[in-house]
């Protein structure tokens, strides 16, 4: 056996650099089932079927010792037969080309296997037996055990904690970048207005499910545990923040579709939820996997824009009006209602129509989300529109403040300390955001009163004076 | 002092909450906070930040009007006594 302090190091090396991961062991080696409906192995006959693969999972992490993401995710499959293990990593192989291929085509801008962009979290496949693995001549990965330990090195790729009877060969490791969680609580409880600064934070997301689909893939499982906020630094440019999809696990192909998903009940589509609860019967079609995905990207924006109590306690509730047993989220007047009632203000309404009218069963519906054609990055498209149009006619005009190009030129210099101020201090956005509206109630308070004092000594002296050069005048100089 | 707290309750009432004011520019107002002042700004960050000088604006004109209202009444009181105590003296 090898030295059991031998830590279990991963090597991914791509064009951009190279990764080196050190695995922590896991805090509990307790594995989960998973089980997996991938094509059979490449040249075998009835590649159209897919075939049935049971997995144990173990969780852990891993630190970076060397370029790119410093935190990543390890998830270590254990297969129970060498075939399984082939079969899973042709599948898992093919998925995380597909994942890459959406960050390496994201408009304007190149995802990296280390360094985001990302619409989708990349994650890299690494063999047990320590053979190396490569991604579309993008990335090579490797177990190993650092080059220095070579006896280690020589006599066994796993660790210890793995238990002895693990087989080399049944083992698959998938990494990928770990991007802390977020609760999708609404950051404003009783806002009577839409949180729309997260709408633009979702372009990238959504032009990469296009992307995603195109390829005749699909995520099948988008939730808010599965949707994480990244901030990253473009050269020359101020912090991105976007959204991004995590845990692909359930990514499947579309054809042929999977007899059943691995997808989190709560979030599943109207038609996929129709089939799991036996209202109709027959595998799930291709079409149904895009609208899924798409199902769950319009609640992760509606869980962005009004929280996730709301979505998950009303627009995914089962309504007790209907007795068939549907949701709010499956009717679009319903959901109208619903959205109308959260943003009771009027001028909401043409953001509240385009986030509703997907939810429909019309063209702009069901019809248009089982399409393969790309749909996410317009509709989101239309949403900012549609929240741009609101703004305008929202623009206050008494007593608000309105466009004012003639504004004091002592107020046009404030402007930007409230932005300094605002921003002295690292927060979220929504954080930032309250905290800019604090600077400029406080800025405003400063200028009245500064501007009071000045008004008051200068008429005050002023007339004073003016008082005292009259008397002066009359019953001194003038006597 | 009172005359402070009272002139901040004025310009709130005039000028209104800024959560209020600032929340139909949606997401233009984050866009606005992380924009770099030394680079050009695009339609939406111009409209955010002509958006907080006419907010602190309606704060400066709030001020100069009360403290011309206050500077008034002083000044002719100050006027008054001054030319009291003048004849008085001469």
């Amino acid at each position: 056996m090898a030295d059991d302090d031998a830590p279990l190091m991963i090597d991914l090396a791509g064009p951009q650099g190279r990764a080196l991961l050190r695995v922590r062991p896991p805090e509990s080696l307790l594995s989960k089932p998973v089980e997996f409906e991938v094509p059979p192995l490449s040249g075998n006959a009835a590649a159209d079927q897919l075939v049935a693969i049971s997995t144990q999972v173990i969780f852990t992490t891993a630190a970076n010792e060397r370029d790119g993401w410093l935190e990543w995710h390890v998830k270590i499959y254990r297969c129970a037969t060498v075939g399984d293990a082939d079969t899973l990593r042709q599948h898992l192989h093919r998925q995380a080309g597909a994942l890459q291929h959406v960050n390496n085509f994201l408009p304007g801008q190149r995802g990296m296997a280390f360094k985001p962009p990302w619409a989708v979290v990349p994650v890299q496949v690494v063999r047990g037996d320590g053979r190396p693995e490569e991604l579309a001549g993008a990335v090579t990965t490797r177990l190993g055990v650092p080059s220095d330990q070579i006896v280690a090195q020589l006599r066994r790729h796993l660790p210890p904690w793995l238990g002895d009877k693990t087989q080399p060969d049944c083992v698959l490791l998938a990494v990928s970048p770990r991007i802390d969680p977020m609760n999708w609580e609404a950051d404003h409880h009783g806002d009577p207005h839409p949180a729309t600064e997260n709408l633009s934070m979702f372009e990238t997301l959504a032009a990469g499910l296009d992307l995603l689909h195109q390829q005749e893939w699909a995520h099948c499982d988008i939730k808010p545990d599965n949707v994480c906020r990244y901030t990253y630094f473009p050269e020359n440019l101020p912090p991105m923040s976007e959204y991004a999809l995590i845990d692909t696990d359930a990514a499947t192909r579309t054809t042929p579709p999977p007899r059943a998903l691995r997808s989190s009940e709560l979030y599943d589509y109207r038609a996929l939820r129709d089939l799991r609860l036996g209202r109709v019967a027959g595998p799930p079609r291709a079409g149904h996997l895009y609208a899924q995905d798409r199902f769950g990207l319009m609640l992760m924006v509606l869980c962005a824009l009004a929280g996730r109590e709301w979505v998950e306690q009303l627009a995914l509730a089962p309504d007790a009006t209907d007795p068939a047993g549907g949701r709010i989220a499956d009717d679009e007047e319903k959901m109208l209602r619903a959205l109308a009632a959260l943003w009771p203000d009027p001028r909401w309404e043409p953001l509240v129509r385009a986030l509703a009218e997907p939810f429909g069963t019309g063209p702009g519906g069901s019809l248009a989300l089982e399409r393969q054609d790309p749909w996410a990055a317009e509709w989101l498209q239309r949403l900012v529109r549609a929240e741009a149009e609101c703004t305008e006619v929202r623009t206050p005009v008494e007593p608000s403040p309105v466009r004012t190009p003639e504004a004091p030129p002592v107020a046009v210099r404030a402007v930007d300390r409230v932005r300094q101020e605002t921003r002295a201090h690292p927060a979220g956005k929504p954080q930032l955001v309250r905290r800019a509206y604090e600077v400029i109630d406080e800025v405003a308070g400063d200028l009245a009163e500064s501007q009071a004092r000045l008004a008051m000594w200068l008429w005050g002296g002023g007339l004073t004076g003016a008082g005292l050069l009259i008397a002066l005048n009359a019953f001194v100089i003038g006597r | 002092m009172i005359w402070e707290e009272m002139l901040r309750r004025r310009v709130e009432e005039r000028c209104g909450d800024p959560g209020e004011a600032f929340a139909p520019y949606g997401y233009r107002f984050g866009k606005w906070l992380d924009a770099d002042p030394a680079t050009r700004a695009d339609r939406d960050v111009v409209q955010v930040r002509d958006a907080v000088a006419g907010y602190l604006g309606g704060a400066v004109r709030e001020g100069r009007l009360v403290g011309t209202v206050v500077g008034v009444g002083l000044g002719t009181a100050g006027a008054l006594i001054v030319f009291l105590l003048v004849w008085a003296v001469a």
